[in-house]
């Protein structure tokens, strides 16, 4: 059988355009039933700074803007969104929580990833208590093995599993999150090419020869 | 009349994304008859240090990922591209006659702007003599260098000046930026860049094509 098309996503929780681009690209997803999908946790901030590039919201131009847009793709889409009171915040916790579920929990990681506890009711998830009540639902209210889960984001392993996978997006050319890693079927590995923003669907799709269904109507699929 | 809705696009040259963004405007607006396009030329450098905002490509992963981006809209969309083997090039003097040309030779404007001298040809458009050459099969060889000539009238240099900062007002970061309203609002709403076409489209309740439109002009 020849190699499926694959897409790997980096991101961290930080980001609102992650946000976004999470939601969006599990939308469309479904009707990209031929391709492989991976999300990969990874800190944006570290990534940042060894490529000396700089944040959004450092330039009150592009923040406004940022938070603009995001309102009206929300408005089109249905996708509830809200700028938070507290930005940035630090994602290390939560980040490296996600790496260990995505290692121990595989069938429920993304379903963990999918939460609006930052964009949209805007809890700090930074605060351990946070992300643990954030989980708990997920987890059947299992307290004692959602602590399980944030104790691991202080183990060694996961810590560099967590700091590979940014090494990773960084030696890949990644610059910003949500950044995308697309293969077509039948591609080796090394032929990835590189997608950047939750605005870049149209073109992933061009780029596999998959239909774009469009971010009108995708209200009434949400 | 019924009120109408306006796009306007503001461009530099210099910009690769710009050359996209113009292209793809140009051809979208034929099935927005609603609606009132404007390409404003501004001077891009002005607007980066008005918001002291960096170029792309001074981040080297940002400069290696947009030149392969470029090719892949290119593909999609069959504008032709090349990255130009001088790169930036200064445009001010070819922003100012695009100025001078709106004035005075409105009707052959988007003509001259639909050129692809630098971005598919490698035209190093910063010199005169490439520059007018470029235009001339438009406007004629004596109009060309008579505009010219007026690049560097006081009015023409202000216009350029008053466009970028009129941009910056409304908070532009980059180019191309787009000040969008309604029909009927005095609402100024800005988009930023090449690929906020389908959230126009749906902001002003038009139909989005997609990127593989090509309608059926001279493009």
């Amino acid at each position: 059988m020849a190699a499926r098309a694959s897409i790997t996503c980096y991101y961290d929780l930080v980001s609102p355009y992650t946000y976004m681009g999470f939601k969006l690209f599990n939308s469309f997803r479904q009707q990209w039933p031929g391709v492989d999908v991976t999300f990969k946790p990874m800190l944006l901030g570290g990534v940042m700074n060894e490529i000396k590039n700089q944040p959004l919201f450092k330039f009150p131009s592009k923040k406004n803007h940022m938070i603009a847009d995001l309102d009206r793709i929300s408005a089109v889409t249905g996708i509830p969104f809200r700028f938070p009171p507290d930005f940035p915040v630090n994602t290390v916790l939560p980040m490296r929580v996600l790496t260990a579920l995505q290692i121990h929990e595989a069938e429920k990681y993304e379903q963990c990833i999918d939460k609006d506890e930052f964009f949209v009711h805007g809890r700090n998830i930074s605060d351990a208590e946070v992300v643990q009540a954030a989980l708990a639902p997920i987890f059947n209210e299992d307290t004692q093995k959602v602590e399980s889960f944030l104790k691991l984001a202080t183990d060694p392993e996961i810590k560099q599993v967590f700091k590979t996978n940014t090494e990773e997006a960084i030696a890949k050319g990644i610059f910003g999150a949500p950044s995308f890693l697309v293969k077509k079927a039948g591609e080796s590995q090394d032929k990835e090419v590189l997608f950047f923003g939750s605005d870049r669907f149209e073109m992933i799709a061009a780029y596999l020869g998959l239909s774009y269904p469009g971010l009108k109507d995708l209200n009434s699929k949400l | 009349m019924a009120p109408r809705a306006k796009i306007v696009c503001y461009f530099d040259i210099v910009s690769p994304y710009s050359y996209i963004g113009v292209k793809l405007l140009n051809r979208y607006k034929t099935l927005w008859n609603n609606v009132d396009v404007e390409l404003e030329p501004v001077f891009l450098a002005g607007i980066m240090s008005g918001s002291k905002n960096q170029p792309p490509a001074t981040v080297a992963a940002k400069g290696s990922y947009m030149a392969q981006d470029l090719d892949l809209v290119s593909a999609t969309t069959g504008i032709p591209y090349s990255f130009p083997s001088q790169f930036p090039i200064m445009t001010v003097s070819v922003m100012r006659l695009l100025i001078v040309i709106k004035k005075h030779a409105a009707d052959k404007y988007d003509q001259c702007i639909e050129k692809d001298e630098y971005w598919a040809r490698d035209h190093d458009i910063a010199q005169k003599d490439i520059l007018l050459a470029a235009l001339a099969p438009i406007l004629g060889t004596s109009k060309v260098e008579e505009y010219f000539q007026m690049t560097s009238e006081k009015d023409i240099k202000q216009q350029l000046i008053d466009n970028t900062n009129k941009a910056l007002d409304v908070g532009a970061f980059g180019a191309p930026t787009f000040i969008v309203q309604k029909a009927g609002s005095d609402e100024e709403k800005m988009f930023f860049g090449s690929d906020r076409f389908e959230l126009m489209s749906t902001f002003l309740g038009v139909p989005y094509p997609g990127l593989a439109f090509k309608n059926k002009s001279k493009l």
